[in-house]
């Protein structure tokens, strides 16, 4: 089944084309992954997807239907959840909060100025779990800016699957990680995709073909290539994008 | 527990103070609490708005001021009913709260507090010219409210005391309700947004209206406390409307600690009471040393009074353990 169709997606910052119909498929169950250089528009493609940018043109299936035009937090609850690239959590509030609030966003009850936010027992639940599974759980009383940063990026994983989604989004989940953490992250990704189908992008091409089902590689805001790592990796293009024009 | 004791003495303090008011000190001194307590709803309003939503309102003065009106003209012209006074407040302020947070809460930071001035500013001056609302004189000569509900009741508050007490009831009330919303699931996610405004939005909260809804709460609490101090006083005038009012109330907010409901009570309090102190003995002058306290509080104590009381606190679960072998 696919969940999510790109197809004719366009872009572009002034004269600059940073998307350039640009079409992809993500098939449930999946890890799909999208690389490229830095530049190549892979965070655009991203914000385009989560409503955070307007597109030029093109259109975006989730499940089938049209969520071009709707607003990030509509696309959202639809079930469509994503990491960012820089860290972006709530600093001030417990690492159990921050993943409670996540999980409360798409309960019945998440916006009642009566009832007790405890009372949402489901939301500290599955914001418990979030946290077991990327090993957080015990430090879910600290506060989250105190976290070190491979930290937090878990934490901000937990979060995105606190929203009990359908399609995670992770953007470069590694960046700034250490190579144990990076080791860690990757594993980590692998265990969610047995439950949520999982859209990466990333600069670094070794470090997702082990884990890819499909690779789509892009740069200069065009498609370059696309299949399975083996296919990816043996394309001539891609070899001389990522390797330089020798 | 710890924080059971103070509040069971401040309460027990307010309950008894009628009981001396007339003989060991003026009378006049219910009259200065229940202006407290008029204030009291109104930074609880503000607070649920700046402190947890972080929006700062430079506006709340329209609320105060609606609020005091619409009590005023129904109890002229309708009923005595203290009741009917306040439903009436929370009604008028609440449509306004939904206009003007409806094109407001497009905007954030200093644009969001130029807005709720400017609008502010505009219902002060369409206050100021309204003949039917008694333009620049007000309208003086209320009849004095009375907890009259359907023939029930006709206890009439024009007594200081009789309406201390009400006043009193109704503040607690307010800060009940308060606390219920700020730890509210809606309370919560508030706080998020005011934490991160875009994360809170890619988790799926739709954050203009969760702010729209603050706002409005806000501007109702705003316009109840307006009502009190209007059913109170008998008289009501366009400088509930004036800006100098959202200043102060942002002024109270700061000094107790803004996102902790007792804070700003507490700045209420203090500056109303202080500043009483402070006028009677030094007249213009008072101030002058207003303004001194507010800059030693930022300096020494951006948090408030409510950060001052924090770290107390965390003075005092140290010490032992320093002192333990």
């Amino acid at each position: 089944m696919t969940l999510l169709r790109l197809s004719g997606l366009r872009k572009a910052f002034g004269s600059l084309q940073v998307i350039e119909d640009l079409d992809l498929t993500v098939e449930a169950g999946r890890i799909t992954s999208v690389i490229g250089p830095n530049g190549a528009g892979k965070t655009t493609l991203f914000n385009l997807i989560t409503g955070r940018l307007p597109l030029d043109g093109g259109r975006i299936l989730f499940k089938e239907r049209p969520i071009a035009g709707l607003s990030p937090d509509a696309i959202a609850r639809l079930g469509l959840a994503r990491s960012f690239q820089i860290t972006n959590v709530f600093p001030a509030l417990t690492v159990l909060e921050n993943v409670r609030l996540a999980a409360q966003a798409r309960q019945p009850g998440a916006l009642s100025p009566w009832r007790p936010a405890e009372r949402l027992v489901e939301a500290t639940t599955s914001a418990q779990a979030a946290l077991a599974q990327v090993g957080l759980g015990a430090l879910r009383d600290r506060v989250a800016h105190t976290l070190s940063h491979g930290d937090q990026r878990h934490l901000e994983i937990a979060m995105t699957l606190a929203t009990g989604p359908e399609l995670l989004l992770l953007d470069e989940p590694t960046s700034g990680m250490s190579a144990v953490e990076t080791g860690r992250t990757m594993t980590l990704i692998g265990e969610i995709a047995r439950r949520v189908t999982v859209l990466i992008i990333e600069h670094d091409m070794d470090l997702v073909m082990g884990l890819s089902h499909r690779v789509a590689v892009m740069a200069f805001g065009k498609k370059i290539a696309e299949g399975s790592p083996a296919e990816v990796a043996r394309d001539p293009e891609v070899r001389r994008v990522y390797l330089g024009d020798l | 527990m710890r924080r059971a004791l103070p509040a069971a003495l401040v309460l027990l303090v307010l309950l008894a103070l009628p009981i001396g008011a007339g003989s060991l000190y003026s009378d006049f001194y219910l009259s200065l609490a229940i202006r407290v307590f008029a204030f009291v709803i109104l930074l609880l309003g503000f607070d649920l708005l700046a402190g947890y939503g972080g929006l700062i309102s430079f506006g709340h003065a329209m609320f105060f001021g609606t609020g005091a009106y619409a009590a005023a003209l129904t109890l002229k012209h309708l009923t005595p009913s203290v009741w009917a006074a306040l439903a009436v407040a929370v009604v008028v302020s609440a449509a306004l709260a939904l206009v003007v947070g409806f094109l407001s809460i497009r905007a954030r930071e200093i644009y969001f507090v130029f807005l709720t001035f400017a609008f502010a500013q505009f219902a002060y001056h369409a206050v100021n010219s309204w003949e039917w609302a008694g333009a620049a004189n007000g309208l003086p000569g209320i009849p004095p409210p009375s907890l009259w509900i359907a023939g029930r009741l006709p206890v009439d508050l024009d007594r200081r005391a009789v309406f201390y007490y009400f006043a009193l009831a109704l503040a607690g009330a307010a800060f009940l309700v308060a606390r219920r919303i700020v730890g509210s699931a809606f309370g919560r996610v508030l706080v998020g947004i005011r934490e991160n405004e875009e994360r809170a939005r890619f988790l799926g909260y739709d954050v203009t209206r969760c702010l729209r809804r603050a706002f409005l709460i806000s501007g109702v609490f705003a316009g109840v406390g307006g009502a009190v101090l209007a059913s109170f006083h008998g008289f009501v005038a366009p400088t509930f409307y004036h800006w100098s009012v959202s200043g102060e109330v942002l002024l109270m907010a700061l000094l107790g600690g803004m996102g902790t409901l007792v804070g700003p009570m507490a700045g209420a309090a203090f500056v109303i009471v202080l500043g009483d102190i402070l006028s009677s003995w030094l007249a213009e002058r008072w101030l002058l040393v207003m303004g001194l306290i507010y800059v030693a509080c930022v300096l020494f104590s951006p948090t408030g009074f409510a950060g001052i009381a924090r770290r107390l606190g965390a003075l005092r679960d140290a010490a032992p353990a320093e002192r333990a072998p």
